[in-house]
């Protein structure tokens, strides 16, 4: 529903931010849909409440699959507003070529974009959204209860942001390389004087290091991440070849960022890792003779409220809310 | 010094408020509201009116029962008014009352033998003045309050002490048996004359002329 | 944002709806107050007093009503006071006449006192003055004149005799004159008024 705005006032009532809930759409994850709500208070981020919620999180994938759905979310939950995190096959992030990013892979449907410089000298950073599945995102949180949407951002972005935001890379003094790894696909970004300087996309995911386990050990795949944990099984021969290449383009980035502010790039980190974090770092020691740091999202965040005392599955499976945190956190930090 | 990566493709118009007090509801819901206040005050309004049409109606019924027997005691009053009024005009008339018996009677025996009256006159009263054609409504009745009464006494004297026997005379009518009728008695100049009559009896009388200013009629 | 707010098209669906809604119930509200309200207060308030002045005017008719026996009783004096004092000598006329009265009043004690009456006239009628609240019916003073003859004596007990029996009658004029043909008879015109009624007040 339009609203055209007679006085600041009466129809645009919006304060700025200052507590946000991100809700990761899309995520496909079986514990259900990622939760996070920060709030900034006298220049402090807290952590009020996180968690997975029950709803029915799948995005529509053509826009005659477009059910209405409206979101009601539980208590701890019901900040003012609420920044959506949409995970879609459709969804893009890159830089543009020039311009906008008005080159779209996919032309058969209509895209909502958006672009935004992210360094000097950069191409500015496009994302974009199928506009069918960007309208039905807008519309699950209704009009007149909380929380309403506020933003509306492709996965990928959220969970950079968050990064962005964080302790560890003001540590790192603005300087780093980061990966965000999801279950189909990990983002690659760099950071210089804590700026995005460069970002890809790299098609490896956790779920292709699970099918890799599972047909190569004869297993099924919900085991795989078992595999992973136990220190007994050594998977690194299955996963190194998958990797490899990943690692490749870390280098990759790496030398672009020395050549590009002739720092050389100490920090290295990985967000969204649950399982399987020292086998990828002990790879990474051997291929890259560095160190790899791995992130929780609640790192550097006060908690408060019913974050003071997570369930302990949600404190373990913490990563998997790096999304979410991430578009709760950009949404604080822009504001 | 972080630049920003928020890409928001959340369209101005897909922004809501989580308020549930919005000013497009409330407005409306308000101003209904206050309609709706309005209506059922002029419901109040109405039934208010209705009871006091009623109470009305009923006091115009008691007071219609006692009309008869008011207009009764108010014609009566009006009888009381208008008779007393009758009485204070009559009442004027008694006050002015004068009395000329007893004083004819008791005239002779101050008149000296020598004393002859020729006549013995009460004038009647004046004409009432014409009304000040000034005055926008004319007045009901006479607006003097008094009216002047004089007797007069004409008579002829024998010509020996003629001057003696009338102020004898003028001297008995300004005693006390006189005074409850006449105020002052004079004669006036030139009242005092010769007889000049034909005939050797009226060459030696004198005529004389008394008058008396009576008390006043007074008509209140 | 910077565009004219009150552009009504291009407003939303529903805010066009709200300020529908709004207008609608305004215009409602200031038909109800202006058809409604303000009529039926005015006439509860004219009513109202209209009904204080029933109240009081129903209290004064029982007061009224209440002293009914002492007016009654009040007005009957004062009929019987003016009764009396109409009986006492209000001269009405015989006849359509005053001077056919005043002789039928007086020829006795003429006859009695031994004064001849020659001739009666009606002479003037002069208003009486009028007190305030005026009569409706108001009175005046009849002149009239008797001329006849007499000895002094004769005259004068007509005067008395007048005046003792009829208190009413005055002697508002005289004129005793000496005959020379008859000095012990004199001719006396003497002029008695009494009170009668005189017009009607409109």
């Amino acid at each position: 529903m339009p609203q055209v705005s007679l006085t600041d006032s009466f129809t645009k009532p919006f304060k700025a931010c200052s507590d946000v809930i991100g809700l990761e759409v899309g995520a496909g994850l079986s514990e259900g849909v990622p939760a996070v709500r920060l709030r900034k208070s006298k220049g402090r981020t807290e952590l009020v409440a996180a968690g997975f919620l029950d709803l029915p999180g799948a995005v529509p994938v053509s826009p005659g699959a477009c059910d209405a759905q409206t979101w009601r979310l539980p208590a701890p939950f019901r900040a003012p507003h609420a920044a959506l995190a949409i995970r879609s096959p459709h969804a893009y992030l890159r830089h543009s070529a020039g311009g906008h990013g008005e080159e779209t892979a996919d032309r058969a449907m209509a895209y909502r974009q958006a672009a935004r410089q992210t360094a000097p000298e950069m191409p500015p950073l496009a994302a974009g959204l199928p506009e069918f599945q960007a309208a039905w995102a807008a519309r699950l949180l209704p009009e007149g209860r909380r929380p309403t949407a506020c933003s509306l951002q492709v996965a990928a972005a959220a969970a950079m942001g968050g990064f962005a935001a964080s302790s560890a890379l003001a540590r790192a003094q603005g300087h780093a390389v980061a990966l965000f790894v999801f279950a189909t696909s990990t983002s690659l970004a760099a950071f210089q004087d804590g700026r995005l300087v460069f970002y890809r996309e790299h098609g490896v995911g956790m779920d292709h290091l699970r099918a890799a386990i599972s047909s190569q050990m004869g297993i099924e795949t919900a085991l795989a991440d078992s595999v992973l944990e136990d220190t007994l099984i050594d998977p690194t021969p299955v996963i190194e070849p998958i990797l490899r290449p990943l690692y490749r383009q870390i280098e990759i980035s790496a030398d672009y960022l020395l050549r590009r502010c002739k720092c050389q790039v100490e920090h290295f980190f990985v967000n969204g890792l649950t399982v399987g974090g020292p086998h990828w770092a002990k790879l990474f020691t051997r291929i890259m003779t560095h160190n790899m740091t791995f992130c929780s999202p609640f790192e550097g965040l006060e908690r408060t409220g019913q974050a003071v005392r997570l369930p302990e599955d949600v404190e373990k499976r913490a990563p998997l809310l790096m999304t979410a945190l991430g578009a709760a956190r950009t949404v604080l930090e822009d504001a | 010094m972080n630049a920003s990566l928020h890409l928001n493709l959340l369209k101005d118009d897909e922004r809501f408020t989580s308020s549930p007090i919005r000013p497009r509801i409330m407005i409306p819901l308000l101003t209904l509201l206050s309609v709706a206040g309005l209506g059922v005050w002029w419901l109040l309004l109405t039934e208010r009116l209705s009871g006091a049409v009623h109470e009305k109606a009923i006091r115009e019924a008691h007071c219609a029962e006692l009309t008869p027997a008011r207009n009764q005691v108010l014609s009566l009053r009006a009888r009381e008014k208008e008779v007393r009024a009758a009485l204070t005009q009559l009442g004027f008339y008694r006050a002015s009352r004068i009395r000329f018996g007893d004083t004819l009677m008791r005239l002779p025996q101050h008149v000296p033998a020598s004393i002859q009256f020729t006549e013995l006159r009460v004038p009647p009263p004046p004409p009432l003045p014409a009304p000040d054609p000034a005055l926008k409504v004319k007045p009901l009745g006479p607006t003097n309050l008094v009216e002047a009464v004089s007797l007069r006494i004409a008579g002829r004297a024998g010509s020996s002490a003629s001057d003696e026997a009338v102020r004898s005379l003028l001297d008995a009518l300004r005693q006390p048996a006189y005074t409850n009728l006449i105020r002052k008695a004079e004669i006036p100049k030139g009242a005092f004359r010769q007889d000049s009559a034909r005939g050797p009896a009226a060459r030696e009388s004198i005529l004389f002329e008394i008058t008396c200013a009576c008390g006043e009629r007074r008509f209140k | 944002m910077s565009e004219a707010p009150f552009a009504l098209n291009r407003l939303a669906p529903p805010i066009r709806t709200a300020l529908g809604v709004t207008g609608a119930a305004l215009l409602a509200g200031l038909a109800v107050i202006v058809f409604g309200i303000w009529p039926a207060r005015q006439q509860i308030r004219t009513l109202t007093a209209e009904i204080a002045q029933l109240r009081d005017t129903h209290a004064s008719m029982k007061a009224d009503i209440a002293g009914t026996q002492k007016q009654r009783a009040a007005t009957e004096a004062a009929e019987a006071a003016l009764k009396a004092f109409l009986d006492q000598g209000v001269l009405e006329p015989l006849l359509g006449s005053f001077s056919m009265r005043g002789k039928s009043l007086l020829d006795p004690l003429a006859k009695a006192s031994g004064f001849t009456i020659s001739s009666v006239k009606e002479e003037r009628l002069i208003p009486l003055q009028v007190p305030a609240p005026p009569p409706q019916q108001l009175y005046a003073r009849q002149l009239v004149e008797f001329t006849g003859y007499g000895a002094y004596t004769q005259i004068v007990a007509f005067v008395q005799a007048a005046e003792q029996t009829f208190p009413l009658a005055i002697v508002s004029g005289l004129k005793i004159e000496s005959q020379i043909q008859t000095p012990e008879r004199h001719k006396a015109t003497l002029t008695f008024e009494w009170p009668v009624k005189g017009e009607k007040r409109k």
